[in-house]
């Protein structure tokens, strides 16, 4: 073997003028890196921006109708440039592990996770039956998966969520490749579950592994990457080593994704440069609203039958107060229950035990009929408006409707919605698009300015920003937090994630197996957290590494 | 074919059949009922009767084009009968509490078990044979299928987010149930109906042909493949008009019902 093979044989990747297209369209343009073995190189950018697209092709899995050309194209010093399935396939999972963001949708359902994990095995028909079961136990020892003998006979789908993405990455190193890529393997994770599965692929690379890591969040690729390729709309905008390129980014786009990010800026700064009009027309907050406390809830308790028979309870003892111009949060990882204290707080689900009151007056213990006289009074925000819209109704019929509720008179609806729109920063071409037809940000603007339609005094924000890009979670935060100041609304923000309760909210609740563990001030939870999960959750924050904050 | 081209192939049959149900003398000048002994039997290709006539000298394009009648109305009154009792039931099911969807729910079940043309059938063995009765069997064995579909439908879209969200917003019960639930859930029970007059037009013309329909001498196509049969080796052709209407009626209501479904996507 000669020095030049020898020094190239640490060369897994090799990509030069990568363009990728659909028709005439040009989705990827003139990508170019190098990976090396031991390596960690970052993609970030957000939807859109082709990371994807680009990170598919390195297995070749990219769909037939996408038309691929590039100056070199090399994996392991092998020209791939017009590869077809059968040059592929040796590859896949031998020399190239691929780890997705679902894994649920990854798993077949029917099969239990060795099956699943031993498939590549038997696909490439390495070893015999002993050895191979000897590796699929190995890898899930490996990715720190607890009892493998005994767990992997269950099905992805009795897993949680951080286990099967540990089982998803098994599966993929399981015949021990040179290249892992992982296409957002943590953004469906809770921080504590993301900072482990981070760690598990930072040992990894240790170990030699090269890594093509896949994420919208600048945090959690920094804190793994070595080396940075910023994307925006198919163009790489910016790459270099991760403490030169995030430390003392040249781009504006870069710059810009840096300064949206809401757990480096204090609250009350604004997250991204877009101007917003005031609320005028909408400064209702009733002045009989009576009471200093928006939303009173009081010991509350929610148990639900599963058909086996079981119970199991979501919620119980929960007890706060959001006081009347207050943005409390509420923070908790998944099935901790947060979403059943959403569905109560809006009187959409009955408790079993507690009540809860809106500004001093029965609310949860009224019947429904008298609830709907109160309910334009508090309104709910949730994670995926698209799901909240009529999906045969425009934004005109949407905010008419609301408007209705909110007694505004037929001849003044229209006027009145196009400047909803205008306070939520949209234009009024939108009135007569579908929901389905506009963007996830604009979505959500026209969630929230159908929510102020009926001059509400409490507003619910259930994850309204966990699915957005981060410029235009920057954007959303920003308006609730003016329209907030503005109206003087009473907010309870249900979030996942700390550092947008940190920018956003003056109080926080830390909730876990249907209890509140911790409450208090944001500044002093976060300082001097209390309960062992708190501390757990703000250690796991994911920290712009090499990033004066 | 595109949405366009199948809207259009399908409704131009049924325009067709819908003209010929309501003027059948825009198609031929021949009474469909009067027999003439002199005229029996004339094969294909006869001066004035270019599809020929039946045993009693009837011109049997005249018969087929007078047949479009009982078998519109067969088609649009069972669905009419199907569609008004399975989405009343549905409804009922689909919006009220467990008990009420419990016992409905449990019912459809129990008669989706049968063969519909078998409800048919034992429907009509109690309410006795004739062409009202007929109509009436079909229309109420198709309400299990419209009752489950309705129902489903409901329950789905009235557990969906927008319909929580119009909750949340302060939208009252009944206006939800108007403005959201029952809009979108007539698109698919539209399908359907469109489907089952194509289905009922077959049946119907089943039940005729087994004698229990409406009787001689109507012009009716189930009717129309009874009196073939014997002349079956002879002339066939004598039962194959008849058959490509009750299959061309058939066929329009799918190729229409497909139109309507892309159309509600």
């Amino acid at each position: 073997m000669t020095t030049t093979l020898h020094g190239d044989s640490d060369l897994l990747a090799a990509v030069e003028g990568l363009d990728i297209r659909i028709g005439a369209t040009r989705l990827v343009r003139d990508v170019s890196f190098t990976l090396r073995r031991g390596q960690c190189l970052g993609l970030v950018g957000e939807s859109g921006s082709g990371k994807s697209l680009t990170s598919r092709a390195l297995i070749g899995l990219n769909e037939t109708t996408l038309t691929q050309t590039a100056r070199r194209f090399e994996l392991f010093g092998q020209d791939l440039r017009h590869a077809d399935e059968t040059g592929w396939r040796p590859l896949r999972g031998t020399k190239v592990g691929y780890v997705l963001q679902d894994a649920l949708g990854a798993f077949d359902p029917l099969r239990d996770v060795f099956s699943e994990v031993r498939e590549t095995l038997d696909a490439h028909r390495q070893g015999d039956r002993a050895s191979r079961r000897a590796l699929v136990l190995d890898a899930l020892r490996r990715v720190g998966f607890p009892e493998p003998e005994l767990r992997s006979r269950q099905r992805s789908w009795q897993l949680s969520g951080g286990l099967r993405q540990r089982a998803l990455i098994a599966s993929a190193i399981v015949a021990s490749p040179d290249l892992l890529i992982a296409d957002e393997p943590t953004t469906a994770l809770d921080v504590n579950i993301q900072a482990r599965i981070v760690q598990l692929l930072a040992g990894l690379k240790a170990d030699g592994m090269g890594l093509l890591f896949v994420s919208h969040d600048l945090a959690v690729v920094s804190s793994i990457a070595d080396h940075v390729l910023v994307m925006s709309e198919g163009r790489v905008v910016e790459q270099g080593p991760t403490a030169q390129v995030l430390g003392d980014p040249q781009d504006p786009y870069t710059r810009m994704l840096i300064a949206a990010m809401p757990a480096r800026a204090p609250r009350g700064t604004r997250l991204s440069p877009v101007e917003l009009p005031p609320v005028s027309g909408f400064v209702s907050g009733r002045a009989d609203a009576g009471g200093t406390t928006a939303l009173r809830v009081q010991a509350l308790g929610k148990s639900y039958d599963y058909p086996d028979g079981s119970r199991v309870k979501v919620v119980s003892d929960v007890s706060f107060d959001l006081g009347r111009g207050e943005i409390l949060g509420l923070v908790g990882g998944s099935g901790s229950g947060k979403s059943t204290v959403v569905k109560i707080c809006m009187a959409l689900v009955d408790p079993d035990q507690g009540e809860v009151r809106l500004f001093d007056q029965p609310w949860s213990s009224l019947p429904e009929r008298a609830r709907t006289a109160l309910r334009p009074r508090i309104q709910l925000i949730s994670q995926d408006p698209l799901g909240a819209f009529d999906p045969r109704w425009t934004v005109r019929r949407l905010l008419h409707e609301a408007l209705a509720i909110g007694a505004v008179p037929p001849p003044g609806r229209d006027a009145q919605a196009v400047q909803l729109l205008a306070s939520v920063g949209l234009r009024p071409e939108l009135l007569d698009r579908l929901p389905r037809r506009i963007s996830g940000g604009q979505r959500q603007r026209v969630a929230i300015a159908r929510a102020l339609a009926t001059r509400p005094d409490v507003l619910v924000c259930d994850e309204p920003v966990s699915a957005l890009d981060v410029s235009v979670q920057a954007q959303i935060l920003d308006l609730l937090s003016h329209i907030q100041r503005e109206i003087g609304l009473s907010i309870l923000f249900i979030s996942h994630d700390l550092g947008v309760v940190r920018h956003l909210c003056s109080r926080v609740m830390v909730m876990q197996k249907g209890e509140i563990v911790e409450q208090g001030e944001v500044g002093q939870v976060f300082a001097d957290p209390q309960h062992a999960y708190t501390r757990d959750l703000l250690a796991s924050i994911p920290q712009m590494q090499g990033v004066p904050a | 074919m595109t949405k366009h081209k199948l809207l259009l192939l399908g409704g131009g049959i049924w325009a067709l059949l819908v003209l010929a149900a309501l003027w059948p003398q825009l198609f031929t000048i021949h009474d469909p009922i009067r027999s003439n002994p002199l005229l029996a039997l004339k094969p294909l290709g006869t001066a004035g009767h270019w599809l020929g006539t039946d045993y009693l000298g009837r011109d049997v394009w005249a018969r087929l084009v007078h047949g479009a009648r009982p078998a519109m109305w067969m088609g649009l009154g069972a669905t009419v009968i199907a569609l008004t009792g399975g989405v009343i039931l549905g409804l009922i099911a689909g919006l009220g509490g467990k008990r009420v969807d419990g016992v409905l729910n449990g019912a459809f079940d129990v008669l989706f078990a049968f063969p519909d043309l078998l409800l048919a059938l034992l429907m009509i063995t109690m309410l006795g044979a004739g062409s009202f009765n007929a109509l009436l069997a079909i229309g109420i064995s198709g309400i299990p299928t419209f009752a489950r579909l309705m129902r489903g439908e409901i329950r789905r879209i009235r557990n969906s987010e927008f319909v929580q969200s119009s909750t949340a917003l302060g939208v009252s019960r009944r206006a939800s149930i108007l403005r959201h639930i029952l809009p979108n859930a007539a698109g698919p029970v539209v399908v359907l109906a469109s489907l089952f007059v194509g289905r009922a037009i077959t049946y119907g013309a089943s039940l005729s042909f087994l004698g229990l329909g409406p009787a001689r001498p109507t012009p009716e196509w189930g009717l129309m493949l009874a009196d073939a049969q014997l002349y079956l080796s002879m002339m066939p052709w004598l039962a194959i008009f008849p058959g490509i209407a009750i299959t061309l009626a058939a066929a329009a209501s799918v190729i229409l019902a497909r139109a309507l479904r892309r159309t509600s996507e």
